[in-house]
């Protein structure tokens, strides 16, 4: 019995091998699995055994019909995934790409940013984007006619109290006016200026505002958290210089600037020859201030710091033309 | 500010290369602004603050003090001067709030004629042209201490007066460029015997210009109000060496420091001879006092700089120590210093010479303070990766938009461009542009969206209230029904079109749905959503039954399924599987689901019932 199973499962596999058609796999069929076919035969010699090797043999022929079955199934699937050529047959060749949807690239800069800092710590505000003259100038230390103003365009709604905000530090302001401290908080958002329309400028593009008010905050503070979002941003070679610069809203005021990664501070077209790329304004955040928004300067001080945040996205996608960030042109490779 | 090698070289003494020069006026708050090139001057960035920085003298101070070496003034008249004859003095009028000082002396006996050549090459490597040596030494004292001087010749004036007024209706001036200007009467004029012979603060007059048959000439140094000289030469589009400088607020004592230096340059050059004069200056500025608290510099700096350090620098920055005990330093603030407020202005000018670059860094030691973001800013992320998740495309466009005669849409006054002179009432507009635009570059079936404001204005008590709404459009190049009712059934919102296609959630309208679009205001989504998806950890086994229904076609399936709520059924939903435009009727089929232990059969009959009594609706069956 046990020689007979054996020549049976060989022979199968022989026949199975060289089948090359459909037609043959139903002989196949036919021959083994069939009414007359020699699996089925045997099975049927299972009647006149003993109960004892009906027991033993039994199990075992039922197993080689249902191995017999799916072989004869499987080398089916086979010819006719032969006939019609999927691609999945042959896996070198590589996959279709199925479209799929995308987040704009300065959200994706955005939430690399605000996840960077809530790491650290802050929370993430907004606020209104036409603003009272108040929260945009004047509580950040620009009294009216001050020469600062000069640095700015402001687009007006109704002149001289309601304007398009021109930066995120007015929110800041209000921030700063309705919560206690302490208080970490980046604000990223849209800001508006009276220019005129190029590659590099356009009226409206987005600022990244940060700042932290507790007790005993110092300038060394500052330079720690820009240095370590610099590296963030720019990986940790990044070669960062610190200088004096006056805003109207902070003192002592800091600028930072990053090496030129192109030529690495020699001068090249990137950098406009000057060897260094200005990322960032800074700087303790102004007695005056303080004041305006009911904070005691003696007992608290903070920092505060600002990016325009266009340049960095079109630098870390390769758009060169900021109205084609907004434009709505950006097609998805 | 342009600052010229060989010229600051007058004043400071260094070793440096011009790279080295440029490198430290960038750390002390001049930063270098175009590229360093072999013309050996210095272009450096200004910001508005500093009105001693429109001065060699100002900028060589601050990078003496940097250096740690001397600053060199240049020679001056410090001989008291003969006051010029009653006879001969040319009267003060001051008419004005405007000026502050209008300080004078006579020049008598003035050989006009060319400059030496280091006071043209200077002039000229500073971008002014040399005219003759009078007007030269009044630029160049001007370039030098950044106080503007004007020189007007004695014989050109009508009297011997000059009157400082606002001008009156109808006068003009001919200026030193050659223009004609028309004056309004917010303007503030040099004048003589009622004829205008300076714009002041602003430009000088031809008339009273220095020529070469000029003999006598009368000198001023005047300090005006800063904001009044910034509005005149706004509105009159006059920008020059003097405007950029009156524009700020420069020190009154610097009237008589010009004056000084342009009489010895004068008497040296010109072989003239200097009187006193009248010097208006009703209302002297005192010198204002500070202290320097040792405990704030330390707060803020996080340095113990020692007092030897500190008082060096201030000295350097000609401040004045005039008391000092262990707690702090009382000091005066030099005269040129105008932008000085507060303290931490004077812990600002000890950190900035001590050099940023010698700061350490040190983290946060503070515990982390409370969240306060705003649920409406995370909740907006999560509408952003469900719409990603169902293949839409972000965009951000622009909310500056031309204007549309729309009563609700708010007009900006002052926009550069008429394409971009408002903003805008709804973001679809820009977004069905950008689907035009994939089309023709044959991108299509595709599904675009933004989140953002738009703004409205309207009225209370006669004042204009302008209002910002937090939005999200859908824009698609087919239909746009799909992308919203998957969208609301990720938030777990149930919701329904009403008849004019308002989307309907929990009874309140939250939004538009159009055939290709649909708007929602995602502060009423984040009310009603859930926060997380609906997950059910059991495989539901329910009943369905299609009914197919023959329906008026004055009614919509909002008609089918107001009637529907009017009473109980035990459903579980209904939803329309198609919807079939027959010659009079309309054929709606729709399937409706229930648990599976329900009594389906009466179910039907009781919908088919109320359909037919509430709507005249037949089923087709």
């Amino acid at each position: 019995m046990e020689s007979q199973i054996k020549q049976i499962q060989t022979e199968f596999t022989a026949d199975l091998a060289k089948v090359n058609s459909q037609s043959e796999l139903d002989a196949i069929f036919l021959k083994y699995l069939g009414k007359k076919g020699s699996t089925t035969n045997i099975l049927k010699s299972l009647q006149g055994l003993t109960l004892q090797d009906k027991k033993l043999y039994g199990p075992i022929l039922n197993k080689l019909k249902t191995s017999q079955e799916s072989a004869i199934k499987a080398k089916s699937k086979e010819l006719e995934n032969r006939k019609t050529g999927k691609l999945e047959d042959d896996l070198t060749i590589p996959g279709t790409v199925r479209s799929t949807g995308h987040l704009h690239p300065t959200t994706i800069v955005i939430r690399e940013l605000n996840s960077f800092f809530r790491y650290h710590g802050f929370s993430v505000q907004d606020g209104p984007e036409i603003e009272d003259v108040e929260y945009n100038f004047r509580r950040l230390n620009l009294p009216e006619g001050h020469p600062a103003t000069d640095l700015q365009d402001t687009l007006f709604v109704k002149e001289p109290q309601w304007l398009m905000r021109t930066q995120t530090s007015s929110i800041e302001a209000r921030v700063l006016e309705k919560y206690q401290p302490p208080m970490r908080v980046v604000v990223p958002g849209k800001v508006y200026r009276n220019e005129t329309n190029s590659a590099t400028n356009t009226s409206f593009f987005h600022h990244y505002q940060g700042f932290v008010v507790d007790k005993n905050i110092n300038i060394q503070n500052l330079k720690e958290i820009l240095t370590k979002v610099h590296q963030f941003l720019f990986g940790k070679a990044v070669v960062l210089r610190f200088r004096y610069k006056y805003y109207p809203e902070v003192s002592p005021g800091m600028g930072v600037d990053m090496q030129c990664q192109f030529c690495k501070g020699k001068g090249c077209t990137v950098c406009k020859y000057r060897g260094w790329i200005e990322t960032l304004g800074s700087g303790i955040i102004h007695y005056n201030t303080m004041k305006a928004s009911k904070i005691d300067p003696d007992i608290y001080t903070g920092y505060a710091f600002g990016m325009g945040l266009d340049r960095l996205v079109m630098n870390k996608f390769g758009i060169p033309d900021i109205r084609k960030l907004y434009g709505g042109e950006l097609v998805y490779a | 500010m342009k600052i010229p090698l060989k010229w600051l070289s007058d004043y400071v003494k260094t070793d440096k290369s011009p790279r080295e020069i440029a490198a430290s006026f960038t750390q002390l708050g001049l930063m270098l602004d175009k590229p360093l090139d072999d013309s050996g001057v210095l272009d450096l960035e200004h910001r508005m603050d500093r009105s001693d920085w429109l001065s060699i003298i100002g900028c060589a101070r601050d990078l003496a003090a940097f250096e740690k070496t001397k600053l060199i003034y240049p020679t001056t008249n410090s001989q008291p001067l003969p006051q010029i004859t009653p006879s001969e003095m040319i009267e003060i009028k001051v008419e004005t709030p405007t000026v502050r000082r209008f300080a004078t002396r006579i020049v008598k006996g003035v050989k006009v004629g060319e400059s030496p050549a280091w006071l043209k090459d200077k002039l000229e490597a500073y971008g002014i042209r040399s005219i003759n040596n009078v007007v030269d030494i009044t630029n160049y004292v001007m370039v030098e201490y950044g106080q503007p001087l004007h020189a007007q010749d004695l014989a050109q004036l009508k009297k011997r007066e000059i009157t400082l007024r606002k001008a009156k209706k109808g006068e003009s001036i001919t200026t030193i460029l050659g223009t004609t200007v028309n004056l309004d009467s917010d303007t503030d004029l040099l004048t003589s015997g009622g004829v205008p012979t300076v714009i002041m603060g602003v430009v000088g007059g031809a008339h009273t210009s220095v020529s070469n048959t000029t003999t006598d000439l009368i000198l001023d140094s005047g300090n005006y109000d800063q904001s009044i000289i910034r509005k005149t030469s706004r509105r009159l589009k006059i920008i020059n060496e003097t405007v950029s400088r009156c524009d700020k607020f420069l020190s009154p004592k610097l009237c008589e420091i010009a004056l000084d230096r342009a009489t010895y340059l004068l008497q040296e050059l010109c072989g003239a001879q200097v009187y006193e004069n009248y010097d208006y200056y009703p209302h002297p500025i005192k010198p204002t006092e500070y202290k320097l608290t040792y405990s704030r510099l330390a707060k803020i700096s996080g340095l113990s700089l020692p007092t030897s350090t500190i008082k060096s620098i201030l000295t350097s920055l000609e401040y004045v120590i005039t008391g000092e005990n262990k707690d702090h330093l009382t000091v005066t603030a030099p005269y040129f210093r105008t932008d000085i407020e507060v303290e931490d202005d004077l812990i600002a000018d000890i950190l900035r010479i001590n050099n940023y670059a010698n700061l350490p860094t040190s983290p946060l030691s503070t515990p982390v303070p409370a969240d306060i973001t705003p649920t409406i800013l995370t909740f907006e992320e999560r509408l952003r990766d469900l719409l990603v998740n169902q293949g839409t495309i972000e965009q951000i466009t622009t909310p500056l938009v031309q204007s549309n005669n729309d009563p609700k849409q708010i007009v900006l006054s002052n926009a550069l461009s008429t394409d971009q002179n408002a903003l805008r009432t709804s973001m679809v507009p820009k977004l069905q542009e950008i689907i035009t635009n994939y089309s023709k570059h044959k991108i299509n079936s595709v599904l675009i969206f933004e989140i953002g404001k738009t703004f409205s204005v309207g009225t209370r008590n006669a004042s204009p209230v302008y209002s910002e709404h937090r939005e999200l459009s859908v824009v698609s190049s087919d239909t746009a029904h799909n992308s919203l009712a998957t969208l609301l059934n990720s938030l777990g919102i149930t919701y329904s079109i009403d008849n004019t296609h308002n989307i309907i959630i929990n009874g309140e309208p939250c939004g538009q749905l159009n055939h290709n679009y649909y708007v929602l205001l995602t502060e009423k989504l984040l009310v009603y959503s859930q926060p997380y998806s609906r997950i059910v950890s059991n495989f539901s086994h329910s009943t369905t039954r299609d009914l197919s229904l023959l329906v008026p076609q004055t009614l919509s399936y909002a008609d089918i399924t107001t009637a529907l709520n009017t009473h109980t059924f035990s459903y579980q939903s209904v939803a329309c599987k198609s919807y079939t435009k027959l010659s009079k009727l309309n054929n709606y089929l729709l399937t409706f689901t229930w648990d599976q232990t329900t009594d389906v059969d009466a179910q039907v009959k009781e919908i088919l019932a109320l359909l037919k009594t509430k709507l005249n609706i037949d089923s087709k069956s």
